[in-house]
Order: structure tokens, then C-alpha cells, then sequence
């Protein structure tokens, strides 16, 4: 422990105290005064005498005396500062001495001023500069001089990072990894931080978010512009389009041939060979439409042709059966003749008698000798008995004959009635089948008439018309082959047209997928942002965790090392951020928001006195405003209170009660 | 095997998330879009869309946020209007016409709430789960089969209600409402013996009110009435 104990100080002519000498040898003092009596120009000349600064910490402050308004009292005075102190045990005297440079320049009456100047003196021996102040730096560094020996210093005069900075150098601050350790929920930050120092790496995620929050804004509006500008494909079909846009290619291309036969004259050829191809497709027709009725006529015809021979056979029969009734009733006649003859013949035998033969030999025919009576009449017996034989069959013979003659007429006559009957059914069946006839014949005629024109069938005179069309296009061509050209260029020309205006219509449904697949990219692009921006805000929420378990790591560490001071190190703001702050409290109110002065003034020793141990260095403390306090909480250090008295009309310095009261 | 987390279920917010281990899902969206992100450890990115019921602010607060971070909401023309939701994430779904998220296959049906074309809705996955979400509502037209999960609102026990409004403690034009607009201990019990309850794994009794319910109660009342499992959403 370094100690630094103020013994005597003397000022001379600084701030308007012409001669005021301090002695109190190392112990506790209480300089009483009413106000402007110059109790804190004791403690301004303190800290000048090391520094050249006032308590304020100011450097260019009033020195010299002044008067009313402001004017310097009196010039060429030497303004300064002696003090003996005892450091470590051993006397030093430190002196710091200000003065105007007045100079007499040859030639002039005059002194004339040119400045100031500072003389530095130690243990009573001259100094420049650079030694005084370096042996004062070896004392002690020039900031924790103040702390120490100011009690409002850490809290009134020190920016709020440097109280951090020193409260965490005395505390020590808090490793990342010690942080880390602390909160199960950190054990991720170590590779996202990446080595990188948490507040850069804050830094550069929020820049980064900035940009991303910007461009995920803008994404929906390029999306909704996407969308706006795809083109109305409501009312098409792309597929119809498809085979349309085919269709019209194939119309162009077959004209575009037309058009180069027109110009290279094939054209011609081509409409006569259509020509002859159009006459064989009217024969083609004609064949079709008359073959069918031409078949009819000659089926009818055949019909009518066996039905004709049919009659003629009917006919013929007839014919013959009449012949044959006329033969027969020839053969029956004669038959029947026959009979009669026969009857007749038998009749006539019916008179033939035996007559005695007279004539008759009765003489041997040999002998010529008459034949004896008996014997005569024997053979008369026997010529008669062969007479009536022979008479008897000649009749049976006759007889026989006859019945033949009349059993063959009758026969003949009843195959003329068995005849006559067949013909008359013949002629019933041959009537009929005249009747026939005639109908089938009437048929065939119809029919016969009924052969088309072919004429009359829409086809045939469609291609006849064709042909006519051919023909006379033939005559047109020949005469105008140009015109012709013309023609066709002109539907060549409309077909393209069309065709450009569905190409069209067909390129918006390519508009269409593009934009969707714009969109989609887009929304993409949109869900990976989001995904990046929820990423950093993990890491910045992961940081402001750190940030908040290192706090109420801190706040434990550093508050534990303080008796009466606490220290807010973080402030949470409404986003839910942390802002770095460093404020003093106690019990629980803020050192400039509100807290009495007895409290910043035992708060200030307080820290002054943790300070001091830290850094193991104890300087007089001066503590102004001390009126305020009635009781000043206990510290190592020599400490001298500047007291407000309105009865001190001059400074008054105590030194043993307080020694007492501390 | 579905997954169910519940980040709040009360008239302060509500929001579930689903998962089926293939496609994340959250129902609802009733808190700030940062308090959904901090429960989802910040996988938001992971959520393939997110269904809402209906426009109350307790189920649809963080809707523009989460389309914003480039996430599909799917909810009626109805809801959309009312929250004033639009923009080329906003997918407007209609009662009985289903659609699918991921392995999630999604059918929304109407339900009977104070509000615009409110619903319910039916998921069911690839594994054969099949999950009903249904809140806000004091009745419910429809009969499921093959449940395997059940999310219903459980507000409130006409019991309580009544004991509460005869003590002064509630306005009785706030019964008159609140059995007008949510579903009751009394309501959820006949909505669960009307369907086949014998697959249901898990059944979530969501939103209890603060005062008008009795989370013990109702949990063992369930347990009696379904044999199945019974969890109370945390609020």
C-alpha cells in the first residue's frame, strides 16, 4: 500500500487567497468557512500543484486574483503552491510557482508582458517541466490520483465508460467463455460469434438485417408487379392454339408450293392432271350410281327371259296335248270303225247257216266212187260240226277283236278328256303366268327406264362443276398466272397474319409460366431471407442473452465488492435491447437522480475507499460540501472535509475532533 | 406419431404447433411474432404454414409478421378481410374443400363463433393420424371418425359460470356471450360422446378461462368420459 499524507500546504496569491497555510500533518483536518471564504480553492490548489488542473478537472481556470468585474487585481505577481508531503514515510516538498514574463526590450522605457510562466521545484530544488511531472507520475498516475483523492470525482467528473472501465478493472471483468458457461442456452454463440468480439458481431448482424429487412419489404411488391403484369390467358386455350397455329403452317405451306408451281408455270399441269383425275372420279361415280339399277334391269330381264320360256313351254304342251287329242280321237274313230266292222262282220255271220253241202262230192274224192251214206253223212256231221267250230271262233275272234277295238277307243277317248283337263289346268297356269308376265315385263320397262342420269347426283355435278371450275382456272392461269400469284400471296399474307396474331396470343401463356416461375422464385427468395433474417435474430438474441447473463453476472461481482455503492451497468430499453450505462446507486437511487448529498458524499468515500485497495494507494481525500454529512463512513485515508459555516467568516481549520467524528 | 406443442392457449394468445416429423404446422398465431419465435427457438423457418381460425387478435395477432418472413397463412375470405390480411402469401381456404401442406392433408369446416366465416379444421398425415382442431366455438355440427388426436377448447363449466354470476363476480351479460362464442366442459363432453373416441391417443383441452374453469376438474371429467389420454394446454 502506497500512502501519500499531506502534511503542510501553502497558497500564495491563487484563486484571491493572498496567504493561506494548511498544517495538519497527516491527520484528519475540517476546514470550516462560509461560502466564497475559499474552501475549495484549497482543494483546487491541491490538485493544481501536481496537475495544473482546479477540482473541476480544468486547466485554464482563474488563477490570479480578479476584482469586481472580472479584471486581474494585480499584475506581476508570483502565484503558488507549496506542499509537503509524506509518501511512503519520507518528506517530499513539491512547489509549483505561476508567474506574468515581463521583459524590458533594448530601447524601451518599458517592461512589456510576454506571456507566463510555470516553475517546478522539489524537495526546494528548480525543476524543469518534464522532471516535475514525471516525478509526480511516478507517484502516482494522474486519473487515479483524482479518484482518489476527490470524493465526487468517480461519479461527477468521469464519463460513464470510464466508470465502467474502471469498475470493470477493478473487478475484473468477466471472461466470454466464463459467460458462456454460465447459461446453458449460450452454448451456441461460440461458433457463431467465430472469434469474433460480440459487439462487431452486433454490429455486423444488425447491418446485415437491415439490408435483408429491406429486401424482404420490397419482395412483395416485385411479386404483386409480377403478378399484375402477367398476361390474361382466361379465355384461351393454348392446346386449340397449338393445333390451329399447326393447321394455318400447313394451309401457308401448301399455298407457298401453289404460289412457286404458279410462278414456274407447273400450275397448269397440275390443274389438268386434276382435270383427268376428275373425269375418271366421274366415271367412278357414274359406274357407281348406274351399275346398281343396270344389275336390277338384268336380273329383271332374266326373269322375264325364263318366265317367256316358261309360257312357251306351257305352250308347247298344250300343243302337243291338243295334238295328241286329235291323234287320239283319230285313233279312237278308227278303232270304233273297227268295232263296227266287226260288229257288222259278226252280225253277218249271225245268217251264215250250215248249208248241205250241194255242191258238195259225195263221191270219193280219190275214188271219185259214191261214199257210202253214213259215211257221207258223217262228213257232213263233221263238215257242219267244222263249220260251226270255225263259225264260233270267228266270232270269239271277231268278238275278241271288237272288245279291243272298243277298249282301245275308250282308252283313246279317255286320255282326250284326261288330256283335255290337263290342258285347261295348263291354260289356268299358263294364264297366270301371262299375267306375270306382262307384270314383270311392265317391271323391266320400269326399270329400263329408271337408269339414272347421273347428272342429277350432287357429287357428280359438283365435279362436273369442278371440272368447269379446272377448266376455266386453266383458262386463267394461262391468261393470268400473275393474278393468280397475287391471289395467292395475298392468302399467304392473311394466313401469316393470323398465324402472328395466335402466335401471340400463344406467347402469353410462355409469358404466364415465366411469371409464375418468376413469382415462385421470388417466394423463394422471400423464404430464405426470412430464413437468414430469423437466423441473425437467433444470434442477436443469443447476444443480448449474453449480454444479460454477463450483466447480472457483473452486477453480482462488482456490487459484492462495494459497502454502500451499487452500480446499474445496463440499462434494458422498450425494443428489449441493452444499453450500456454505468449509474450509481443507493439503496436503489440513482447518484444525479435524486440521492441526498450525505449519501453521494459516503457513496463517493465508498468507492474512493474500494479503489484505493485495488489499487493498494491511499491520498489525502477531500471531501467538500462535508456540512452535509453527519457522520462520514469510516476509510483508511487522511481526509480532509470542507465544511460550510456561515459563522467562519474566515477559514477556520480543526483538527483533532474530527479525528473523532471520522 | 404427431407432435403437439402448445406456446400458449388463453385468451392472452394462442398458438399450437404440429408436427408429424415431416411437415411443421402452426395453428393460430395469437402472440407478437418475436414471443413465437423465442418459444420456437427460432425455427420459425421451419413452419410450412400456419392455420388460423379466425380474426380475434388472441389467434391471428402475429398473421402479418409471419407472412412477411415469407411463411403461408391459410384462413377464410372471411378472416382475411376482417384482419385485413393480404398479399401473395395469404392462401383463402373454404369450409369442405380440402388442400394439402407438405404430408399434411387439411380440411377446414365451419364452426359457430361471434365472428366472419370462422373454422375448424381436420388434419390427417401420411401415417394415418388424424388430428381435430377445433376453438372458439359453442357447438359443433360435425362427427369425425378414426380421430387419433383431439384439440378442443375447454372454457369454461356452466356450474362455475352460474356460481360466478349469482356471486356477482360475472356479468351475466358475459355468460350470455361466453355461451355464445365458446365451448364448454358440458358441450365438449357430448361433442366427445357423439364421435368414435376408441383410436384417439391424445386429447388437448385448450383455452380454459381464467376464472370459469377448473383444469383438474376437467381433466379428470375428460379422462372419465374418453378413457384417453388428457393433457390442459399450459396458457
Amino acid at each position: 500500500m502506497n500512502r501519500i499524507e499531506l502534511e503542510r500546504m501553502a497558497l500564495r496569491n491563487f484563486k484571491g487567497i493572498k496567504e493561506f497555510v494548511l498544517t495538519i500533518n497527516g491527520g484528519h483536518a475540517a476546514v470550516y468557512g462560509d461560502n466564497a471564504t475559499g474552501k475549495t480553492t484549497i482543494f483546487d490548489g491541491f490538485t493544481w500543484l501536481f496537475f495544473g488542473k482546479d477540482s473541476q478537472n480544468k486547466a485554464d481556470f482563474e488563477i490570479k486574483g480578479l476584482d469586481g468585474i472580472g479584471k486581474v487585481l494585480q499584475h506581476k505577481l508570483e502565484h503558488e503552491v507549496e506542499g509537503v508531503f509524506l509518501i511512503n514515510g519520507r518528506r517530499r516538498t513539491f512547489r509549483r510557482v505561476y508567474a506574468e514574463k515581463w521583459t524590458k526590450k533594448r530601447g524601451s522605457a518599458t517592461d512589456a508582458f510576454e506571456g507566463h510562466e510555470t516553475s517546478y521545484f522539489i524537495d526546494g530544488v528548480p525543476v524543469k517541466k518534464g522532471e516535475y511531472t514525471t516525478e509526480v507520475d511516478s507517484l502516482i498516475k494522474e486519473d487515479l490520483f483524482k479518484l482518489l483523492t476527490s470524493q465526487a470525482y468517480f461519479n461527477e467528473q468521469l464519463k460513464k465508460e470510464e466508470r465502467r472501465k474502471t469498475l470493470l478493472e477493478v473487478c475484473g471483468d468477466l471472461s466470454d467463455a466464463e459467460v458462456i458457461y454460465g447459461n446453458k442456452k449460450l452454448e451456441l454463440l461460440p461458433a457463431i460469434l467465430g472469434g469474433r468480439e460480440l459487439d462487431a458481431h452486433k454490429k455486423v448482424v444488425a447491418a446485415r438485417c437491415a439490408v435483408i429487412n429491406k429486401e424482404i419489404k420490397e419482395l412483395p411488391v416485385r411479386i404483386s408487379e409480377v403478378q399484375r403484369q402477367m398476361p390474361d390467358v382466361a379465355e384461351l386455350d393454348e392446346e386449340s392454339l397449338k393445333e390451329d397455329i399447326g393447321t394455318l403452317r400447313g394451309r401457308i405451306e401448301a399455298r407457298e408450293a401453289e404460289l412457286s408451281r404458279i410462278l414456274s408455270g407447273g400450275e397448269i399441269a397440275v390443274k389438268e392432271k386434276r382435270l383427268r383425275e376428275i373425269e375418271s372420279e366421274l366415271l367412278d361415280i357414274k359406274g357407281r350410281l348406274q351399275s346398281d339399277v343396270l344389275g336390277k334391269v338384268s336380273i329383271k330381264r332374266d326373269e322375264v327371259n325364263r318366265m317367256h320360256v316358261e309360257v312357251d313351254k306351257y305352250r308347247r304342251t298344250i300343243e302337243d296335248k291338243k295334238q295328241r287329242i286329235v291323234q287320239n280321237e283319230r285313233m279312237a274313230e278308227s278303232r270304233r270303225r273297227d268295232a263296227d266292222e266287226l260288229r257288222k262282220e259278226f252280225a253277218e255271220l249271225k245268217n251264215l247257216t250250215f248249208e248241205h253241202l250241194e255242191g258238195h262230192d259225195v263221191n270219193c274224192p280219190v275214188c271219185g266212187q259214191s261214199l257210202p251214206e253214213e259215211q257221207v253223212q258223217a262228213t257232213h256231221d263233221k263238215a257242219e260240226a267244222d263249220f260251226n267250230r270255225k263259225l264260233a271262233e270267228r266270232k270269239e275272234r271277231i268278238n275278241a277283236s271288237g272288245k279291243v277295238a272298243v277298249a282301245e277307243a275308250q282308252k283313246f277317248e279317255d286320255e282326250i278328256s284326261r288330256l283335255q283337263g290337263e290342258i285347261t289346268s295348263l291354260k289356268d297356269a299358263l294364264g297366270l303366268l301371262e299375267t306375270e308376265v306382262t307384270a314383270a315385263d311392265a317391271e323391266l320397262t320400269d326399270l329400263r327406264a329408271g337408269v339414272k342420269d347421273p347428272a342429277a347426283d350432287p357429287e357428280y355435278a359438283a365435279k362436273q362443276g369442278e371440272t368447269t371450275a379446272v377448266q376455266q382456272q386453266i383458262e386463267q392461269l394461262r391468261y393470268s398466272a400473275q393474278t393468280a400469284a397475287g391471289t395467292v400471296r395475298e392468302e399467304i399474307r392473311r394466313l401469316r397474319d393470323e398465324v402472328a396474331e395466335m402466335e401471340q396470343d400463344r406467347a402469353k401463356f410462355d409469358g404466364v409460366r415465366k411469371a409464375e416461375a418468376r413469382v415462385s422464385e421470388l417466394e423463394k427468395q422471400e423464404r430464405e431471407l426470412a430464413a437468414e433474417y430469423e437466423r441473425l435474430q437467433h444470434e442477436l438474441y443469443l447476444c443480448e442473452e449474453f449480454t444479460k447473463t454477463k450483466v447480472s453476472m457483473l452486477d453480482a461481482k462488482i456490487n459484492s465488492k462495494f459497502k454502500l455503492a451499487r452500480f446499474r451497468l445496463f440499462e434494458e430499453q422498450i425494443n428489449g435491447g441493452l444499453k450500456e450505462v454505468c449509474d450509481t446507486l443507493y439503496k436503489g437511487v440513482p447518484y444525479d437522480g435524486g440521492l441526498n448529498n450525505a449519501a453521494r458524499i459516503n457513496v463517493g468515500l465508498d468507492i474512493i475507499n474500494t479503489l484505493g485497495n485495488h489499487y493498494g494507494f491511499s491520498a489525502p481525500i477531500f471531501v467538500d460540501n462535508a456540512e452535509a454529512v453527519t457522520r462520514l463512513i469510516g476509510t483508511d485515508a487522511q481526509v480532509i472535509q470542507l465544511v460550510v459555516s456561515e459563522a467562519d467568516k474566515r477559514l477556520r481549520v480543526e483538527t483533532a475532533a474530527i479525528q473523532e467524528a471520522i | 406419431m404427431i407432435d403437439i406443442q402448445c406456446l400458449g392457449s388463453s385468451s392472452a394468445g394462442n398458438a399450437y404447433r404440429i408436427s408429424d416429423g415431416h411437415t411443421e404446422l402452426l395453428l393460430e398465431a395469437g402472440f407478437p411474432y418475436k414471443s413465437i419465435q423465442r418459444a420456437l427457438q427460432f425455427k420459425m423457418s421451419d413452419i410450412a404454414g400456419c392455420l388460423i381460425t379466425h380474426e380475434h387478435l388472441d389467434h391471428s395477432k402475429a398473421a402479418p409478421d409471419i407472412m412477411r418472413a415469407g411463411i403461408n397463412i391459410y384462413t377464410s375470405a372471411g378472416t382475411a378481410t376482417a384482419r385485413g390480411l393480404s398479399g401473395h402469401r395469404l392462401k383463402v381456404i373454404k369450409a369442405l374443400e380440402q388442400f394439402t401442406i407438405g404430408t399434411w392433408t387439411i380440411l377446414p369446416f365451419g364452426i359457430q363463433h361471434d365472428v366472419e366465416e370462422p373454422l375448424g379444421f381436420l388434419l390427417a398425415n401420411q401415417d394415418g393420424d388424424k388430428l381435430v382442431f377445433l376453438t372458439d366455438t359453442y357447438y359443433c355440427r360435425h362427427r369425425f371418425r378414426d380421430l387419433t388426436h383431439i384439440m378442443v377448447e375447454c372454457n369454461y363449466s356452466l356450474d362455475i359460470v352460474n356460481e360466478r354470476v349469482a356471486a356477482g363476480h360475472l356479468h351475466p351479460a358475459q355468460k350470455k356471450r361466453l355461451l355464445r362464442s365458446h365451448f364448454g366442459l358440458e358441450h365438449v363432453k357430448d361433442f366427445l360422446k357423439a364421435n368414435d373416441t376408441r383410436s384417439v391417443e391424445e386429447i388437448w383441452l385448450l383455452h380454459l378461462s381464467d376464472g370459469n374453469s377448473d383444469a383438474e376438474r376437467f381433466k379428470r371429467e375428460i379422462q372419465e368420459t374418453t378413457g384417453a389420454l388428457v393433457v390442459v394446454a399450459d396458457r
